[in-house]
């Protein structure tokens, strides 16, 4: 470890017992610690540690392509004592902001309370991680990947080697955060592109700090690194096994699961405890061992805790119900809650020995434990008693149950009104009252259990366990198989397809992240994946997302994670692992960059991201996004030139990137000509109504400037073959990416070339060998 | 207050102006008066709601752009912002998503924007109000007399 100063003084006067001194001038450097110069392993860029406007050339590059685009959600600003302000139709308020600036503002608070939410679980695994094995606990992802932090590299211009050297990487994402964050304070930043290129800066902070903690993770935890035959890992509502005593882990923080599992096998109880877990932690526990059990995304937790499986519910942070206390109570579980950031009211109960922890459990139910080593064996403990207790409990009604509370319903509707989705739920409890469970049965593939309609209902139904019952009931075969989280993307990977991807033969590349808002159920994510994988686009998958991949099996009782390879290659299907294992998916294209096209990454963000932006055929979807995180998580992965496509909750998030579709302008670096050329990728970030939206757009945001003539063909081959599959018909838009003849398939000339005519299409005199924005 | 005028996900205004409710006569004649007005045609019509739909669009030579088959609905909202269409009706598109996009031309345009579905929208600037199916067909209907 290195730490150096310099230190310059000017001395007037300095008097002791041994030197007298007037007027010297002192100049020397102080070093603690073993010397150890950063090796040269690649020049510096230009913008290592980057901070707030370094970066905002590159910004304004994007945006003056990819316009913001403002749908506010409200039009009143309601954050300071001046207003409320009125900011509708070009009204300003009372301190001289306008609606876009409003927009952008609020989009830049989102993005930095999803970027503090990852840097501070980052913060938290890495304090943690260095009191328990050292600041000098290396940092080491195998031999098949050197470069090991493509992100940091990037962004901060160094290669971290140990766990003290993340540390300095949450250094520097907390100050950028704070500055950020004041910028969105009344009488501060005023233009909405700035606030935008802030918020910009945010998403790229995020994308630091998420790497730092998965990277944290895998090497403390000794996670997966890069294992495309990670192991399949049970999941589903059918896969625990209620006769054992069951802990629950909910959120996003492997630290006090870890615990769990270690306790169980210390204890030689692996086989004795069911450890199961919903959202992030589900995904990361299974990566510390493949006994542990993942329930199902975000969308199950309300379902699963009213299901009353669980005796020990264990919550650690973000992404958990509010009302989690309230809802575990209900049940008789016990609720243990381990966070800084999610204290829910309760006693603190660190400073007690583990069996004094364990009896103060019995006697309250909940307690908040603050030391994480200490809840392993407190959790699988009070498991194991209060399962005995629990043994006979029923916390669903009975179907019998279910018709005689359907009967109570007035069928006033408010129900359907209020959910977010509008999903026919009066018209299941009509159903009901004949005791035919058909539309709760089709409620409950769909639901994601947000609670919406029992809260609006004027009787107090008790809607979401009604649902969870008949799903119980009619739907047996809930156990599915999800490769567990690989961490990064090796190497050779990277050298075996950066040619084909850059050059337009892999016909894209699709990540499918993000949480469970799903406009129509968990299906759909499936089908996506589905569509891609059979026509051999490289599908990349994380989160909540990773498992509502899972929950889809084809006719022989496969998951696609069963029927398609683990590596990152075309035709696989790659689980990065959880929301902070996003990072590998912008650290393959950047890798790409990097690794095949031999760009250098020190400090040389605008050049990485430019690359990525004209040549890796990538695409965001994140079907159910919905958090503060996911709008950070975007936004990061527009700055690095990729592009998004939202569902269409994501239009809630008020603030889109669409271009205008018409020709771009870039520079060849060939010849140095400025050219227009095809305006692709057409939009950086983007909503689509339904799947078959969604769909169709997927390949559309794949084509770059750098396709060559065979690739481009590929690329509209399944842009065309997919439209008509979903909207039997070509293209509206076709005759923009066909740059010259030479970019038609050939298998569909005939018809291209007529609708061409049709269109009145003239080819691109030139396209650009190198094309560039960066002039 | 009566729930008819109340956006049917009541969580879907955004907040100070919300839409005026209108007739079928109303709509009648805002569209005879445009110069050029517009229909932007989602998905999720009934088959007799679309039939009367198509009869509407024959009736009043309706320039039409179906969503999202023929374009996106928020490109069509920046189209349609930056455009000389002076009326815009809308039916048959996902009602929270139709919600939030309308937001765009009611902040940022001049474009009279009419939802002519059955649910009541708060954010185009006139709506019908929350329709039961059978009254909603007869506003069709009563859109195509005369």
């Amino acid at each position: 470890m290195v730490m150096g100063n310099n230190i310059e003084m000017d001395v007037k006067k300095l008097l002791t017992p041994l030197v007298k001194m007037k007027n010297a001038n002192i100049s020397m450097s102080v070093k603690f610690g073993e010397a150890e110069e950063e090796e040269d392993w690649e020049p510096m860029g230009p913008t290592p540690k980057p901070k707030v406007p370094t970066l905002r050339h590159w910004d304004f590059k994007l945006l003056e392509r990819y316009p913001p685009f403002y749908m506010p959600i409200c039009d009143l600003c309601c954050l300071c004592t001046f207003g409320k302000c009125d900011l509708s139709r070009g009204k300003k308020g009372a301190c001289g902001l306008n609606i876009k600036a409003q927009q952008a503002r609020i989009v830049l608070i989102a993005c930095c309370i999803g970027t503090a939410c990852h840097t501070g679980h980052s913060r938290h695994l890495v304090h943690h991680l260095i009191e328990k094995l050292g600041k000098d606990y290396p940092i080491n992802l195998g031999n098949e990947i050197e470069v090991e932090a493509p992100i940091t590299r990037t962004v901060m211009g160094i290669r971290p080697k140990t766990l003290g050297d993340l540390e300095k990487i949450l250094d520097y994402c907390e100050e950028q955060i704070t500055h950020l964050l004041s910028a969105a304070h009344t009488g501060q930043e005023g233009d909405y592109l700035d606030f935008e290129s802030k918020a910009f800066h945010a998403g790229m902070i995020d994308d630091l700090a998420r790497e730092v903690g998965d990277i944290a993770q895998i090497v403390a935890y000794n996670m997966p690194k890069g294992d495309e035959d990670a192991p399949l890992i049970e999941l589903g509502f059918g896969c625990i096994d209620k006769s054992k005593p069951v802990i629950l882990c909910i959120g996003h923080n492997v630290v006090p699961g870890s615990y769990i599992l270690e306790y169980l096998e210390e204890n030689n109880m692996e086989d004795d405890v069911e450890v199961c877990g919903i959202c992030c932690t589900a995904i990361d526990i299974s990566r510390v061992s493949d006994k542990a059990k993942i329930v199902g995304p975000l969308s199950r937790q309300l379902m699963f805790v009213r299901s009353g499986v669980a005796d020990v519910v264990v919550v650690d942070e973000q992404c958990i119900r509010t009302d989690i206390l309230e809802e575990v109570l209900k049940t008789g579980a016990v609720l243990i809650a381990t966070n800084e950031k999610m204290c829910l009211g309760l006693e603190d109960v660190s400073h007690l020995s583990e069996d004094e922890i364990i009896g103060y459990l019995l006697r309250n139910r909940a307690a908040l434990i603050l030391d994480e080593e200490k809840v392993g064996k407190v959790a699988v403990e009070v498991a194991k008693i209060v399962a005995k207790e629990r043994k006979d409990r029923k916390t669903l009604p009975d179907l019998n149950e279910v018709v005689e509370l359907a009967k109570q319903c007035t069928e006033c509707g408010w129900c359907n009104r209020n959910c977010p989705n509008a999903f026919k739920v009066k018209e299941a409890m009509t159903l009901a009252k004949q005791g035919n469970f058909d539309g709760f049965v089709d409620l409950y593939k769909k639901c994601y259990s947000c609670g919406r309609c029992e809260t609006i209902c004027p009787r107090n139904l008790p809607i979401v366990s009604m649902t969870t019952k008949v799903g119980e009931a009619y739907y047996k075969d809930l156990k599915f198989k999800i490769r567990a989280g690989r961490g990064p993307i090796k190497d050779v990977e990277i050298r075996s397809v950066g040619a084909p991807i850059v050059f337009g033969d892999i016909p894209g590349v699709v990540a499918l992240v993000g949480c469970s808002n799903h406009p129509n159920g968990e299906e759909e994510v499936a089908l996506i994946a589905k569509e891609f994988l059979e026509r051999k686009y490289i599908v990349v998958t994380s989160g909540c997302a990773a498992m509502s991949i899972a929950m889809w099996k084809d006719k022989d009782g496969k998951t696609l994670y069963e029927k398609y390879p683990g590596e990152f290659r075309a035709g696989g299907l790659v689980n990065c692992g959880s929301c902070l294992s996003n990072c590998h998916i912008t650290g393959a294209a950047i890798k790409i960059a990097n690794i095949f096209a031999k760009v250098p990454l020190r400090g040389n963000y605008a050049e990485v991201a430019d690359y990525i932006l004209n040549k890796v055929g990538a695409v965001g979807v994140a079907w159910g996004a919905m958090s503060q995180k996911a709008a950070a998580i975007a936004t990061g992965v527009n700055r690095w030139g990729i592009p998004v496509i939202v569902g269409p909750h994501g239009a809630k998030y008020r603030r889109l990137y669409l271009s205008n579709g018409e020709k771009f302008k870039v520079k060849d670096k060939k010849t140095g000509e400025i050219l227009e050329i095809d305006p692709v990728p057409e939009h950086l970030i983007v909503t689509a109504e339904n799947v078959k939206e969604c769909i169709c757009m997927i390949p559309k945001l794949c084509m770059r400037p750098n396709d060559n003539p065979k690739g481009r063909a590929n690329k509209i081959y399944h842009y065309v073959d997919l439209y008509e599959k979903y909207f039997g018909k070509m293209p509206p838009d076709l005759e923009k990416f066909v740059r010259t003849e030479k970019d038609i398939p050939f298998m569909m000339k005939d018809k291209i070339m007529a609708y061409l005519e049709e269109k009145g299409w003239k080819p691109l005199e030139k396209y650009p060998q190198d094309p560039t924005i960066l002039y | 207050m009566d729930e008819r005028f109340i956006a049917y996900i009541p969580t879907a205004g955004s907040n100070v102006a919300h839409a005026e409710i209108t007739s079928p006569t109303l709509v009648k004649m805002m569209i005879r008066r445009a110069k050029k007005p517009i229909l932007i045609l989602g998905e999720n019509l009934e088959n007799d709601e679309k039939e009367l739909i198509n009869k509407l669009i024959e009736r009043y030579n309706l320039k039409v752009i179906k969503t999202p088959e023929e374009m996106n609905l928020m490109a069509i909202m920046k189209y349609l912002a930056n455009s000389d269409y002076d009326l815009a009706l809308f039916t048959g598109i996902t009602y929270y998503y139709l919600a939030q996009a309308a937001t765009h031309l009611k902040q940022f345009s001049n474009v009279i924007t009419v939802s002519i579905d059955k649910y009541y929208q708060p954010n185009t600037i006139y709506s019908f109000p929350n329709l039961s199916e059978d009254e909603y067909l007869d506003y069709l209907k009563k859109l195509l007399e005369g």
